[in-house]
């Protein structure tokens, strides 16, 4: 033993230290131990979707009874030339839905990413028309919400710190409600990606830039562990490929996905559009929250090779695509 | 006979707006604000009624900056140049108070990653799917952000409003040039990405318009197309929010398309129950009905 192999092992042992200080969870990283529901159910167009939302939510058979239900849809920007957003139509009926099963309190909240102006969202993509048809129900634009400190709890990212909507924070139960799309940085974007919706631009600023820097899939798993999401309903009905989230065609993929799980919604909701999950990076790092393994999901409703597609995906993403067989 | 009848006519609206307005100035004034951004629009609409700019100095952290919310979130480019502007909307006559000299300094440390030679290096030769010159810096909203159009936007507004220059406005100049949307306008600060043109939006084109008045000229075609795509998009809008943005971006450059704005802002202002409409939006409908010096058409540039 003499000095140099002192200094040696000292920064061996140092910089071991430092990463695994940054890939090991840290703090409270909460492991799901039971299996998982998953419910797809067969919905062709919006026009029909109250009845398969009340059917999925039936056989989901969440817990809300006097509780207060966030919802969270996927809204980013309006065009008339994609389908970016969540259906207004799957929304409304969602929110219906669990005032029938005595939810005491249904809010929608969404932050976008790229617009400020979240009136001018809901108005144009038809939200704030359904919402109102519905009645009783809260729009809170996350993006100006009243917010809190909150420990990150998944040491995914170097954030010490996160300041998160206190709607979000106070909700009794969190629905994701995404739109199911292919995504050009993150490979999909689904129930967990829309987490992303829950900080705060006026803190953060827009686009989530914070974010971005400590890399897409870290933050979408620091945001996983962090913000507990507790049922998915994943509206699949037009879906989105190629050039996600906003420049993609619509495919039509004709279905609703449930789940009390949101990586084993995502694990589905990707096998639905040809995409291997555990090629997905953020499903690969947040897979111990929940269940991605085909064998831990009880799988209700249709199964996935009665709808599976196989979605166009960017070149940068080929790679995240199951293969195809040929019969 | 006709003209008598467009005469009363006239001052009939007038007698149903003047109140309107200041039954809004009275709402906004007595309503309870918890964000930067709403308490600075509030002051700057209610300037000519509150006088006091404690409340927004208390709120100042010891960095110079303001953040969304008083003691949350990090310092913010974006807030703290909004907050500049109300102080000089309180404040009009004061050269440069201390706290004014603080709050630039500190922006004057804040600048975009992408100056940074790692970053240059990395956006040249590895991330190439947004396009973006990455030597064309302005301000970002918070530290270790790359630069976007509103707090850029809005930085070059509290510099003008101050009369304090800045060798930094010129590349923010060419920053927001670089920004804006091939089809005219401005989002967030990405006009393509994967080889595709993203929309604009109309609050954040109103903001680059604002900034860039005085520095360019109307006949420059990013100015003919952007002014072009606001009143096309606001055309058929109720968000009194974007109206607000267009109408003060419009009148700035002394677009005709600001007095059709201002009077639809007008006609929302008399048939809505303020209690409703968030602070910030109401602020800005009032600002854009009468707009500060430093932010209306033939105010200092």
């Amino acid at each position: 033993m003499n000095r140099r192999k002192v200094l040696e092992g000292g920064a061996i042992g140092v910089t071991g230290a430092a990463v695994a200080e940054r890939l090991w969870p840290r703090t409270g990283f909460p492991r799901r131990q039971q299996e998982s529901v998953v419910a797809i159910l067969r919905c062709d167009d919006y026009t029909t979707c109250h009845n398969a939302v009340e059917d999925g939510l039936r056989l989901l058979a969440p817990s809300v009874r006097g509780k207060r239900v966030l919802l969270k849809p996927n809204l980013v920007e309006y065009s008339t030339k994609a389908t970016i957003n969540t259906h207004p139509s799957v929304i409304a009926a969602t929110a219906d839905s669990l005032f029938r099963l005595g939810a005491s309190e249904v809010v929608v909240a969404e932050g976008p990413g790229h617009v400020r102006d979240s009136e001018m969202l809901i108005e144009e993509s038809g939200l704030k028309h359904s919402l109102t048809e519905v009645g009783r129900i809260r729009f809170v634009d996350l993006n100006f919400d009243a917010v809190r400190r909150v420990t990150p709890r998944g040491g995914f990212t170097s954030f010490r710190e996160l300041w998160l909507p206190e709607t979000v924070l106070a909700a009794d139960v969190v629905i994701s409600m995404p739109k199911l799309k292919t995504h050009h940085w993150a490979g999909v974007t689904l129930s967990l990606k829309n987490l992303f919706g829950c900080i705060p631009g006026n803190v953060y600023g827009w686009p989530k830039n914070v974010l971005h820097w400590e890399g897409i899939d870290n933050s979408v798993a620091e945001l996983a562990a962090t913000i507990p999401i507790h049922y998915v309903i994943a509206d699949g009905i037009v879906a989105m490929e190629g050039n996600g989230p906003l420049h993609g065609p619509s495919r039509h993929l004709g279905c609703l996905v449930f789940s009390n799980d949101p990586v084993a919604s995502d694990a589905t909701c990707c096998r639905l559009m040809g995409i291997e999950p555990f090629r997905v990076r953020h499903l690969q790092m947040t897979a111990p929250l929940g269940n991605a393994s085909l064998a831990r999901i009880a799988q209700l409703g249709e199964p996935v090779s009665a709808l599976k597609q196989h979605f166009v995906l960017m070149p940068e993403f080929r790679h995240i695509a199951a293969p195809v067989h040929f019969y | 006979m006709f003209v008598h009848f467009e005469w009363r006519r006239c001052v009939s609206r007038l007698k149903y707006r003047v109140p309107t307005l200041a039954a809004i100035l009275d709402h906004l004034t007595a309503a309870p604000v918890r964000d930067t951004e709403s308490r600075a629009l509030q002051i700057i609409a209610c300037r000519n009624r509150t006088h006091n700019s404690d409340i927004l100095l208390r709120a100042q952290n010891p960095s110079g900056a303001w953040s969304a919310e008083p003691n949350a979130g990090p310092d913010n480019c974006f807030h703290t140049a909004l907050a500049l502007l109300a102080l000089k909307a309180l404040l009009p006559n004061d050269p440069m108070p201390q706290h004014v000299a603080h709050a630039f300094a500190w922006l004057d440390s804040i600048v975009g990653v992408e100056n940074h030679w790692l970053w240059k290096w990395k956006f040249r030769y590895f991330d190439r799917q947004v396009r973006f010159d990455r030597t064309k810096t302005g301000w970002p909203w918070v530290e270790g952000t790359v630069s976007w159009v509103a707090p850029t936007a809005m930085v070059m507004l509290a510099h003008r409003a101050w009369t304090r220059d800045s060798l930094r406005l010129l590349t923010a100049t060419r920053m927001l040039m670089d920004r804006a949307c091939p089809q005219g306008g401005w989002n967030a600060g990405n006009s393509e990405v994967f080889g595709v043109a993203l929309d604009p939006h109309p609050d954040f084109t109103a903001m680059a318009l604002l900034a860039l008045r005085g520095v360019l000229d109307r006949n420059e075609a990013i100015i003919a197309k952007s002014l072009d795509y606001l009143v096309l998009r606001l055309m058929n809008s109720e968000s009194l929010y974007s109206l607000a943005w267009g109408a003060l971006a419009l009148d700035a450059w002394s677009h005709t398309g600001s007095v059709d704005l201002t009077r639809r802002i007008r006609d929302r202002l008399a048939s809505i129950d303020p209690s409703l409409v968030p602070v910030r939006a109401l602020a800005m409908a009032v600002i854009a009905c009468e707009p500060p010096a430093f932010l209306k058409h033939g105010g200092p540039q």
